[in-house]
């Protein structure tokens, strides 16, 4: 009987060990990324990052090249026209 | 000749714990204001208010009303589920003693702390006397623990973490008198400091939990051991009983204030930590935060003992697995009283490092809430010194040079104390690199701040020049800035707004991710103007205003 205790006592705290070191890390890992990606400091980072990318554009001679420009052109037009008849 | 060497060796423990007092004595003004310590005043204070109260001492409640006055602390949420046992009686003293000028209350505190670690320095000589009946071990463990930098420094300022060992050590020699003798006297005592070291920190909890487990496998062991069942009883009934008397906070409500005190640790503490040079959430640092940090902080003499000691105690008490018989009239781990206490150890010790890895603690400033783990590093160094000197079979010329390089290891242990002083809270140790030092929090009590004020007014003597100070750091300097004399306040003026400084305090610990966040950054108006370093680890950082 006391055998059998020990050996439950050994696998449990075997068990434990193997979990966090597996699961644990994981879901640790998995944790701190979310923390991460949704500090305070991340959001302020992105739309840093993203004035900054917008005033790039605006100070560039060309910021779309022209087949682009055409294609968006296209697409905001047929936008346009789908919206103005929708029961077409 | 061995008459005298003989002599000197049983009157060394009288000169060593002299020599300590002195030594504490002479230093105890040196060191830094730790951020806690307005804080645990003003809990003492509190408490001492309640318990003059519950007692009716009016003329000494309004004595003390009035130290409480003085004593705001506005920078953290208010809380007074800490422990008592060292606030109080500080709070006491300081107004027994009419000690009102703010430096001379925060230098008896330290002094006040440093004759609780002395206590507990001398219950260590004494539990290792009482497993390994040597002088020369005990002493040789007790000097190995006043020489690690970080204990030494926080026994003058850290009134919680310093206070909690002494009582954890106490707690842990009195199981070993109980380990001894079965006696309600032992079991009483047992049962009052564990109680204390349980109202200084949660962690206190982690007796009773290993008395209970302990017992079992006691019983599972050895059938005879069910009659020792009643000592367990006594030890929990008077474990309550020292917990509701000495701990005011549990004279009413004590279920819901022992609740709210369990989730304590939840409350408190920075937004973010710097650690491996990475900013984390304090609940969500890696996995091997406490274990790197005692493998950089500890000295590695320390390191290497306790090393060799753990591993020896492992494998003794694996091999026992072996020969556990199916009958039940002797123990199965332990053959005698001295391996029944190396099992409690271990076991303690185990419970401790696996709650301190995978548990959603809050880690942060260091590893110092685990800094009682040092008691357990140098009970297993000592282990493995017993093994080295009278069990160890090598070739002499070897044990020579081992024994030369620990004598050396330990040398340079003394030269990093000196070194390092006041800092010796910020040591690390020699394995780690100039790089790698600055990659971890440093000075997060703000040890450095006054060092910085007084250096200052120092600068500003003999001109009627004032100047405006402020923080580039996550720390309020405003603390320490009533602990300089009057003259010196008025010449230095602490501002709120970094637009009025003129020159930056930073003690390099942030609320924010700096790799990040810009928060401290004040428009680059700032430039670094020095730093203080010792041991290649930045210490504190001075910023002074770009002329435009």
């Amino acid at each position: 009987m006391k055998t059998f205790v020990y050996k439950c006592l050994i696998a449990s705290f075997i068990f434990l060990i193997v979990f966090y070191l597996s699961f644990g890390v994981t879901k640790r890992q998995i944790s701190r990324e979310m923390s991460n990606l949704l500090s305070k400091e991340n959001v302020e980072q992105i739309k840093k990052n993203l004035r900054k990318q917008i005033t790039i554009a605006i100070e560039k001679d060309q910021f779309i090249k022209a087949e682009d420009a055409e294609l968006i052109n296209a697409f905001i037009k047929k936008i346009k026209e789908d919206l103005n008849n929708p029961n077409k | 000749m061995t008459k005298i060497s003989n002599k000197i060796l049983n009157y060394s423990h009288y000169i060593f714990f002299l020599l300590l007092l002195i030594t504490g004595l002479f230093l105890y003004k040196d060191f830094g204001y730790n951020i806690d310590e307005t804080f645990q005043r003003k809990s003492g204070l509190y408490w001492l208010k309640y318990v003059s109260d519950f007692f009716n001492f009016d003329e000494f409640s309004n004595l003390v009303q009035q130290k409480l006055n003085t004593a705001d602390d506005f920078t953290n949420p208010w809380s007074n589920k800490y422990g008592v046992i060292f606030d109080v009686p500080a709070a006491y003293l300081e107004i027994i003693l009419k000690i009102n000028n703010p430096l001379k209350i925060y230098e008896f505190r330290h002094l006040l702390n440093f004759l609780y670690f002395y206590l507990g320095v001398i219950f260590l000589y004494k539990l290792l006397i009482n497993r390994f009946n040597n002088k020369f071990y005990s002493l040789f463990g007790c000097i190995l623990f006043i020489l690690t930098p970080r204990i030494f420094g926080d026994s003058f300022q850290n009134n919680k973490d310093i206070i909690f060992i002494t009582f954890f050590i106490i707690s842990i020699f009195y199981l070993f008198k109980t380990v001894e003798k079965n006696s309600i006297k032992n079991f009483i005592f047992l049962s009052l400091f564990s109680a204390i070291a349980t109202s200084t920190r949660l962690f206190g909890l982690v007796l009773p939990i290993s008395i209970i487990f302990i017992s079992f496998l006691a019983v599972l062991s050895n059938k005879k051991e069910i009659k020792n069942l009643k000592f367990l009883l006594i030890y929990f009934s008077f474990y309550f009983l020292f917990l509701i008397i000495h701990w005011p906070l549990l004279w009413e409500n004590a279920f819901t204030n022992l609740h709210e005190y369990l989730n304590n640790l939840k409350i408190y503490g920075p937004p973010i930590v710097f650690f491996n040079g990475d900013f984390f959430v304090p609940d969500l640092v890696p996995y091997y935060y406490l274990v790197l940090w005692i493998f950089i902080s500890t000295p590695v003499l320390n390191l290497i003992l306790f090393t060799g000691g753990l591993y020896l105690t492992i494998i003794k008490f694996f091999n026992k697995l072996d020969f556990i018989k199916s009958d039940r009239n002797n123990y199965d781990f332990w053959k005698n009283e001295n391996e029944k206490k190396d099992f409690f150890i271990i076991l303690i010790f185990i419970i401790l490092i696996f709650l301190g890895t995978f548990f959603n603690i809050k880690h942060y400033n260091s590893w110092r809430f685990f800094y009682f783990l040092n008691f357990f590093i140098i009970y297993f160094a000592i282990i493995f010194l017993n093994f080295y000197l009278k069990d160890l079979k090598i070739n002499k010329k070897i044990k020579l040079i081992l024994t030369s390089f620990g004598t050396l290891l330990l040398i340079l242990n003394i030269y990093k104390i000196f070194l390092y002083h006041p800092y010796q809270s910020l040591y690390f140790n020699s394995l780690v690199t100039k790089k790698m030092k600055n990659n971890f929090e440093v000075d997060y009590t703000g040890l450095s701040a006054i060092h910085f004020l007084k250096d200052l007014s120092m600068d500003l003597k003999g001109t009627n020049d004032q100047i405006k100070v402020s923080v580039k750091s996550w720390y309020p300097i405003w603390r320490v800035h009533s602990l300089l004399n009057k003259k010196d306040r008025e010449k230095i003026k602490i501002v709120f707004n970094n637009s009025e400084a003129d020159i930056l305090y930073s003690n390099r610990i942030y609320d924010v991710n700096i790799l990040k966040n810009d928060k401290y950054e004040y428009e680059n108006k700032f430039y670094k103007h020095k730093q203080f370093i010792i041991d290649d680890i930045i210490i504190y950082e001075i910023f002074k205003r770009k002329i435009e």
